[in-house]
């Protein structure tokens, strides 16, 4: 306790007990559950996590500091002497000193920065996401910030950037500790340094290059680079009477080399587009280019859709050869077309590849009438591929969602999924997944969501606590989940029941949710 | 038990601590739009009042808020209101950004927030989140998620911001910038 005093209560106090005009903001994510993981836990878990955020802005200087608190009890058997375990986390997250003048920024402490397209480096923030890490059972922000400075200059024709830094192993939850005795499981245990400069002689070319050393204990120091071209060909369209025309290519070359390994990724994009149609397309050609701060783009869509997001293609950096294209065609006042394919290979071994690939077609409609009543939104899609290095030989996925909303503000809609599915080899069964939900959004803001989840794929309907035999059937998660938003300052969520786990995605980054059952109950407040 | 008491105690300090602390300005930030110019919050308040609107072009609610944010941008961009856009795809779907907005014929100006920075600053975590910023840094408004009650409301808090535009005014759509 007295260092959970001196790591956040002190520090609050100092913020907070500026003169009367003292400029702050805060914010607090609180999520408490009672419930258990499946397959893990035999008994309820009840636990709390507490994010803090609190900042302090005078003119052009900005102070930071995130706060983590993670308490767990659990339940292990009422016979055992170890009935009750208990996990108490303090952690000071982050902690931020800004200067901002213009277009320059220096920054100390924990940070966030992309070079190029995230080939080289991309540390980034997941804003929201609380996740459990199924072998430590810890919650925690899994953001991949960089701890130590960074310098930016951001100007008109150029720009340049400049940092150091020790990344964070977001795998880990903070203060675990391991070994006997007992030892601190280090989450950051390299750090790199590394920049980009960019120039942009006209408004439609933009050249730059970057570069990344990065040096871990024990280990030889790998050095990465890249260089990258944009060009905006829209003027020369113009220029040539197609004033409706335009188009974007961009090139990134990237390179590393350790005492090892020789590593390469080349990554092309181009939009164009005329009038209601644009279009979208990327290749990829990633070898030996996977490391713990990079991220380079998986050129796989990111859905909104539950069922399709579950079903994503997770890239190999390390081997991975591709390309995505989508198109998009708003339908004057009716709605938007999008179609797109992707497609991913994988060359795991010598004279052994996997492929991936998915393609999607999705139609959105929007009623809105003139005189101000009933607004229906529809979607469909349909989505189809395979991912065989997750096994999967072949998927179909269908969705429909209708959106009503009524003169008066009320929100109702619901939404249904459905995924048939086969593992290979090519004799085993398929199986199918179905997801629904519906929901009610009040204009006061207060909504209520029944949420229903059923499979009957037999990795999920199996029992692993009876290896000797495998289980069919359907398996099912059932939920509520409830909603509001009150004084402009609070939102409160409560989840109760079953909740399905797997992958989910934020901002352009999966990651794998744990089962739940139980209640969940998520409090924020910011100010 | 004692522990959990001990916690839950905290999380309510934290959050009665969060409540009672003053509003503040939004703090600065340099992005670069969809051209590779440089956004600075601080040159665009200079102008007037600022809407940022953080969304994802795989945020369903964000797409919808769009037609209500664009109109906004059609009828105050010429009174000195900036509607921004920051989109928070990250790499990954930076390249369908211009071809998702042309396509809808949005025209307010985007930002590229692709490492989620700014958005942590300004403390969001749910998309969309719209926030009204006043001449002098102060957040007036924070919205978030998407419904018509919030459009509405927001349209209000525009309108108070601009008394002295028409309700009726259509505005010059040159004076749109190109996303």
């Amino acid at each position: 306790m007295r260092a959970l005093i001196h790591n956040l209560i002190v520090p609050i106090l100092l913020s907070t007990a500026q003169p009367a005009v003292a400029q702050v903001t805060a914010s607090s994510l609180t999520e408490v559950q009672r419930g258990r993981v499946p397959g893990s836990d035999s008994l309820a878990i009840s636990n709390l996590y507490e994010q803090f955020d609190i900042s302090y802005t005078r003119g052009e200087f900005q102070a930071g500091l995130q706060a983590e608190i993670f308490n767990a009890w659990r339940n292990t058997g009422r016979d055992s002497p170890l009935s009750q375990v208990e996990y108490q986390v303090v952690h000071l997250a982050q902690k931020q000193l800004r200067w901002t003048h213009g277009p320059a920024e220096l920054v100390a402490g924990n940070y966030y920065a992309i070079l190029g397209r995230g080939i080289t480096l991309r540390a980034f923030d997941l804003p929201g996401v609380i996740l459990e890490s199924g072998q430590y059972r810890r919650r925690y922000s899994p953001s991949r910030d960089l701890e130590g400075g960074m310098a930016t200059w951001t100007g008109p024709r150029a720009g340049a950037k400049a940092l150091i830094g020790r990344p964070v192993l977001s795998d880990i939850p903070p203060a675990v500790r391991v070994g006997n005795p007992l030892q601190d499981l280090p989450r950051r245990d390299s750090w790199l340094v590394g920049g980009e400069v960019s120039l942009q002689p006209a408004s439609q070319i933009k050249a730059g290059v970057t570069a990344v050393s990065h040096h871990a204990s024990g280990l030889d120091s790998t050095r990465s680079w890249s260089g990258f071209l944009e060009l905006d060909v829209t003027p020369a369209f113009e220029a040539s009477g197609f004033s409706d025309l335009y188009a974007t290519v961009y090139a990134e070359y990237a390179g590393l080399n350790d005492v090892h390994v020789d590593g390469s990724a080349l990554y092309l994009s181009a939009n164009a587009g005329i009038s209601n149609l644009g279009l979208s397309l990327e290749y990829k050609d990633y070898e030996n280019f996977a490391f713990s701060f990079n991220d380079p783009p998986s050129l796989v869509r990111e859905h909104s859709a539950v069922l399709l997001n579950r079903a994503t293609h997770a890239l190999i950096a390390d081997t991975e050869t591709g390309y995505q294209a989508e198109a998009t065609y708003s339908i004057f006042g009716l709605g938007t077309l999008t179609a797109n394919i992707s497609k991913g290979k994988n060359e795991l071994a010598p004279g052994f590849a996997t492929t991936f690939n998915e393609r999607y077609v999705g139609l959105d409609i929007d009623h809105h009438p003139e005189d101000h009543g009933r607004a229906i939104s529809t979607s469909l899609f349909v989505d189809w591929g395979k991912d065989e290095l997750k096994g999967i030989r072949m998927h179909r996925i269908a969705g429909a969602g209708i959106e009503s909303i009524a003169p008066g503000g009320a929100v109702t809609s619901f939404d249904v999924q459905v995924r048939r599915a086969a593992r290979l080899p090519r004799n085993e069964p398929t199986f199918r997944d179905v997801f629904t939900q519906l929901s009610f959004q009040h204009p006061s803001g207060v909504g209520a969501a029944l949420i229903f989840d059923r499979t009957d794929d037999p990795f999920e309907v199996d029992d692993g606590a009876t290896p000797d035999r495998i289980e069919t059937g359907t398996r099912s998660w059932v939920a509520v989940n409830l909603n509001a938003a009150f004084l402009d300052r609070y939102e409160a969520l409560v989840f109760a029941g079953r909740r399905r786990g797997g992958a989910a995605c934020t901002s352009g980054t999966c990651y794998q949710v744990l089962p739940f059952n139980g209640l969940e109950m998520r409090f924020k407040t910011y100010f | 038990m004692k522990s959990t008491v001990q916690s839950l105690a905290l999380a309510a300090s934290i959050t009665l601590i969060s409540a009672s602390a003053n509003a503040a300005p939004a703090p600065d930030f340099n992005l670069r739009n969809l051209r590779g110019e440089r956004v600075n919050l601080k040159t665009l308040l200079a102008k007037g009042p600022v809407l940022l609107d953080f969304w994802a072009t795989y945020c369903k609610p964000c797409i919808k808020a769009m037609p209500k944010l664009q109109k906004i941008h059609e009828k105050y961009g010429q009174s000195g209101l900036t509607v921004l856009g920051v989109n928070v795809d990250g790499p990954r779907g930076q390249n369908r950004v211009k071809p998702f907005l042309r396509a809808r014929k949005v025209s307010f100006p985007i930002a590229l927030d692709s490492d989620s920075a700014v958005m942590r600053r300004m403390q969001v975590n749910v998309l969309p989140t719209t926030l009204l910023i006043t001449p002098d840094g102060e957040i007036a408004l924070r919205q978030v998620g998407y419904n018509s009650k919030n459009a509405d409301v927001l349209l209000a808090a525009v309108e108070a911001l601009f008394p002295d535009s028409g309700t009726d005014d259509e505005a010059d759509p040159d004076a749109s910038a190109d996303p």
